[in-house]
């Protein structure tokens, strides 16, 4: 026995001591850390051989001192299973505070690029965004540089030699035989049906022409024909033929709304070691205020986090992973008489949570079911407690009873990939029709009464209206929020801009998406940075519009 | 033996039977082998509507039955060709009734088993972008080159000696068999008399075809191989698969042969022409195949089992003792092992004998294709559960309709054209009395 007890004791003391002693230090407040800049950018001409960019991250302290010798971690956003950061590498910075990986990419188009310091003794972690335009995809493989590269480069060409043999060959043998036997033909009797094509005498320019302008008019069909199935009518389509598909949509080209960013809570947090602490969020996705907290809907840990008085998260809620309450994968969340309505993807259901983190009830809903599984995209709550559900896979809107039961389903026919739902002071509903690149606003009654943002949207995400009608929309494309106005007038963009260290200007929202709007204060989750806070500047701009 | 006038008459009797008096029950088959068909072209039509959803296939196993289709069917048809060619070239005398069936049945194939990629695909319009963006190194692009070629091959080489059976039509149906039918004889014999310097060309013309269509097919079936041997896959990895499949396509192929004349010979009475001779020598060629088939299979088996790398271990396990056993086995002894006894046993080498070892030969080679295509994508590569793959109502369907399609587009030719090839039987019997003469003249100065 006494064995047994000494084992424990000493599993107990290397075990136990030295884990809570970490945490007890770890929850401890250090000492004042110095702020840190990181800055990414791609130096110009930096391409390397292979079709790569080169990436360079420039760590400084606030005063703008380079801070060498630390680790920068580069990702890039993909998308493939779900969104995720796909880690392309780490480097250290240098004497100048700079830190460069290659990036060879995968596909043309689009690259978000996030560069992540983790902190270090006495320095706050940072971390900085880059949107990257690539043109073509490199070569992902090698050619063999060995003794068969010539023989490899030929054969194809000596291939397709001999495929176009055996088609002479065939071409001559069906011409000779053909003229060899229609040579020794008789010459049609004047009673007989007339061999107009290949008989004796009859053999000419025009009844070749005639045999040759069957497969010529079928060539000639088929080619515009085909054109056209592949290059819209048939497949995809074309994003240039999407109606209300932006062709400005840069931010250099679209003016700004006036705005202050009065505070930022990065998505990621690390203790003083450096290392990233298990409450910073992954991939947070929308937010809800409730008697002045806010929460966040931290999505792919699937769980709840409240923004703490020091400009932290904190656990308020934690979802079992597999349970009906799960919240994996949860993009949409809003509140309603001060409980917060979340739609989880998992089971469909929608989870009603109160603000200190305790389940209040699940809505299990009834939806008809749709060509591809339920998937909610956004939520809202109307003055009698009905909930609606932007079911983005199905292309339509649904709204549910207090208890799930189904009611109405809006849009079918008019929406393409719903997103965020709001639900403006009139009661009117208010979609992101992500698919058309607009936001639509209904009436309760699911008619159609506007929409709007044809012409600057890219990639909404999420919408808010404020009191005076004002529409706040999150878009991923454009890397900002658009602001509208109650006559649906594009009034500009919220980016806050920051300055790079390569001159450039450079949007705090990476991937904005739930958005909240509360009097003059803006609230912004951005999947990839965290929350930001805006005071609104413009609500004279706003009222002079209007 | 010079064909004598009689004999020439019963022959062009027999030979135009079908268009003439195709038989009482001739549209009956037909509309039920039409019947099939449609059903799988509803089929086909709720997969284009609903997608690929409706079928087994799923993400690991993309191919399935339609693949193993579509390799099954173009093997059948080189069977007919090679045959057809072969025995041309090497003047083999017996084969002059069995030709056309046989060449007609590999046109028909391949143009059903060509059709099967697009099947396959869940948008078939995008078959487009094979041309607009198509990678020469791809064997998907060789694959398309190759069967296309020989299809057009194939369609020469069944129209050539069709020539002067045409004139005959043209001449011994007339004007009455109607304005258009008579119109197509007329175009499609290209004036066909019979003289000497068009059988010379004609001679010339299918001879070189005869020579161009054994690499073709060749051809085809090794691309098809490579579709599946460069790829990285268990049981797919084998450098023995280009010769393999163009073994199997041949011994398949031969058993279609086979059933095709067995089943023609009964429905048009063509016993006079087509006799228990002729179901022996193609038994032999079938039985030579098989046990040639066998020994590749042994060899491919043999080579990876000694070994047995990781995939492979798994595979071999899968297919010997494991899920597909049965399968392998059934493919194993009621495919090869008995069809070769029936042929090779006197007492079942008969016309009944010989037909059923080749429908035996026939199921169990669809079967092997199935055992080649599906086992190896089902396997993991990751340490993963194994995928099941089980074929849908509409891919059965599909496949039931194209085994339907074979013999209702040889019975709609038939229909127009001559079954047997007069003028080959009369080539044949003028070289058999010239080499009579001949030797005659040597026995007797």
């Amino acid at each position: 026995m006494r064995t047994i007890a000494a084992c424990l004791v000493m599993v107990f003391l290397v075990g136990f001591v030295p884990l809570l002693a970490e945490r007890v230090l770890a929850e401890e407040p250090g000492d004042a850390r110095v702020r840190t800049v990181l800055q990414v950018a791609t130096p110009a001409g930096a391409t390397t051989e292979n079709g790569g960019t080169m990436l360079s991250a420039r760590l400084s302290a606030e005063d703008g001192r380079p801070l060498g010798g630390a680790r920068v971690t580069f990702y890039e956003l993909s998308t493939v299973f779900g969104e995720r950061l796909m880690e392309l590498g780490e480097a250290m910075t240098d004497t100048t505070g700079t830190a460069a990986l290659v990036l060879e990419p995968a596909w043309p188009g689009e690259h978000s690029i996030i560069a992540r310091y983790g902190g270090g003794e006495g320095l706050e972690p940072a971390q900085a965004t880059l949107l990257l335009q690539t043109d073509a995809p490199p070569n992902m493989h090698e050619n063999a540089e060995f003794g068969l590269e010539q023989p490899r480069k030929w054969a194809p060409f000596g291939f397709g030699l001999l495929v176009l043999a055996v088609w002479g060959v065939l071409g001559l043998v069906m011409v000779r035989v053909v003229l060899g036997i229609a040579a020794d033909a008789p010459a049609p009797a004047p009673s007989a049906v007339p061999i107009r094509v290949f008989s004796r005498g009859q053999f000419s320019a025009s009844s070749v022409a005639r045999l040759l302008a069957a497969p010529a008019l079928l060539v000639l069909t088929a080619v515009p024909v085909g054109w056209f199935l592949t290059s819209g009518g048939g497949g995809e389509p074309d994003q240039a033929a999407v109606p209300g598909t932006s062709h400005a949509g840069t931010l250099a080209d679209l003016p700004a709304f006036p705005a202050t960013l009065m505070q930022s809570i990065s998505a990621i947090t690390t203790d003083a070691s450096g290392d990233v602490r298990r409450d910073s969020a992954d991939f947070p996705s929308d937010l809800a205020l409730v008697d002045g907290r806010v929460l966040v809907l931290d999505s792919n840990k699937g769980r709840m986090l409240t923004v703490t008085a020091e400009g932290k998260f904190a656990r308020t809620f934690e979802s079992n992973r597999g349970g009906e309450t799960s919240l994996l994968r949860a993009v949409a969340m809003t509140s309603h008489q001060g409980l917060l309505y979340i739609a989880a993807p998992l089971y469909g259901n929608v989870v009603v949570l109160e603000p200190s983190g305790r389940v209040d009830r699940v809505i299990k809903t009834r939806v008809p079911p749709g060509t591809r599984p339920f998937h909610p995209a956004g939520v809202a709550v109307d003055e009698r407690d009905n909930v609606w559900i932007s079911d983005s896979s199905n292309d339509r809107v649904v709204s549910l009873s207090p208890s799930g039961g189904f009611l109405a389903s809006i849009g079918d026919g008019d929406l393409d990939t719903p997103g965020g739902l709001a639900i403006d002071s009139g009661g009117n509903l208010w979609v992101v029709d992500s698919g058309h690149h607009q936001v639509k606003q209904y009436a309760p009654g699911g008619a159609l009464l506007t929409a709007i943002g044809a012409d600057q949207l890219k990639k909404p995400e999420a919408v808010a209206v404020d009191e005076s009608g004002t529409v706040f929309v999150s878009d991923a494309g454009l890397r900002a929020v658009a602001v509208f106005g109650s006559d649906g007038l594009f009034l500009g963009l919220i980016a806050g801009d920051q300055a790079g260290h390569n001159g450039e200007m450079a949007s705090a929202l990476p991937y904005p998406h739930g958005v909240k709007v509360a009097s003059d204060r803006l609230y912004v989750v951005d999947r990839l940075s965290g929350v930001h806070v805006f005071r609104l500047d413009g609500a004279a701009v706003r009222e002079g519009e209007r | 033996m010079v064909l004598q006038h009689d004999e020439k008459v019963q022959l062009e009797a027999a030979a135009l039977r079908p268009i003439t008096r195709p038989g009482e029950y001739y549209w009956v088959v037909v509309g039920g082998l039409s019947v099939l068909v449609f059903a799988a072209a509803v089929a086909y039509l709720q997969q284009l509507k609903e997608g690929l959803g409706v079928t087994g296939l799923n993400q690991r196993v993309s191919w399935g039955f339609y693949i193993g289709d579509m390799v099954f069917f173009i093997g059948i048809s080189y069977g007919g060709a090679m045959t057809s060619a072969i025995l041309r070239l090497t003047n083999a005398p017996w084969r002059a009734p069995l030709s056309r069936i046989a060449e007609t049945m590999a046109v028909t194939s391949v143009l059903v088993g060509a059709v099967f990629p697009l099947i396959d695909m869940g948008r078939p319009e995008r078959m487009v972008y094979l041309f607009r963006y198509g990678q020469v190194g791809s064997p998907v692009l060789w694959d398309v080159v190759a069967v296309n070629t020989y299809l057009i091959a194939g369609a020469i080489f069944l129209y050539l000696p069709l020539i002067p059976d045409i004139a005959v039509c043209r001449d011994r149906l007339g004007p009455s068999t109607g304005k258009w039918r008579y119109l197509l004889y007329e175009r499609l014999a290209l004036g066909w008399q019979g003289t000497e310097q068009q059988k010379r060309v004609l001679a010339w013309g299918t001879t070189v075809v005869a020579i161009l269509i054994i690499p073709l097919a060749v051809s085809v079936h090794s691309v098809l191989a490579f579709l599946f041997g460069v790829t990285s896959r268990p049981g797919w990895d084998s450098t023995i698969f280009a010769p393999y499949f163009v073994l199997g396509a041949m011994f398949s192929g031969v058993a279609t042969v086979i059933i095709a004349v067995a089943g023609f010979r009964w429905a048009y009475h063509l016993e006079e022409y087509i006799t228990r001779k002729h179901f022996e020598y193609l038994g032999y060629i079938m039985m030579t195949l098989g046990a040639g088939y066998g020994y590749f299979m042994f060899s491919e088996y043999m080579t990876e089992g000694y070994k047995l790398h990781e995939g492979a271990r798994d595979m071999m396990e899968l297919m010997i003792v494991g899920r597909l056993a049965p399968f392998m086995w059934l493919f194993g002894i009621g495919g090869l092992v008995v069809p070769i006894l029936l042929v090779a046993l006197p007492v079942t080498r008969n016309i009944f004998g010989i037909t059923t070892a080749a429908v035996a030969v026939l199921a169990a080679m669809w079967l092997k294709r199935f055992l080649i295509v599906v086992p190896g994508l089902a396997e993991p590569m990751m340490p993963t559960p194994l995928v099941i793959y089980w074929p849908s109502r509409v891919e059965i369907m599909i496949t039931l309709g194209a085994v339907a399609a074979i013999p209702l587009l040889m019975m709609l030719f038939f229909r127009l054209f001559p079954i047997i090839s007069i003028f080959e039987i009369e080539e044949v019997a003028e070289e058999d009395a010239k080499r009579t003469a001949e030797a005659l003249h040597q026995a007797v100065p």
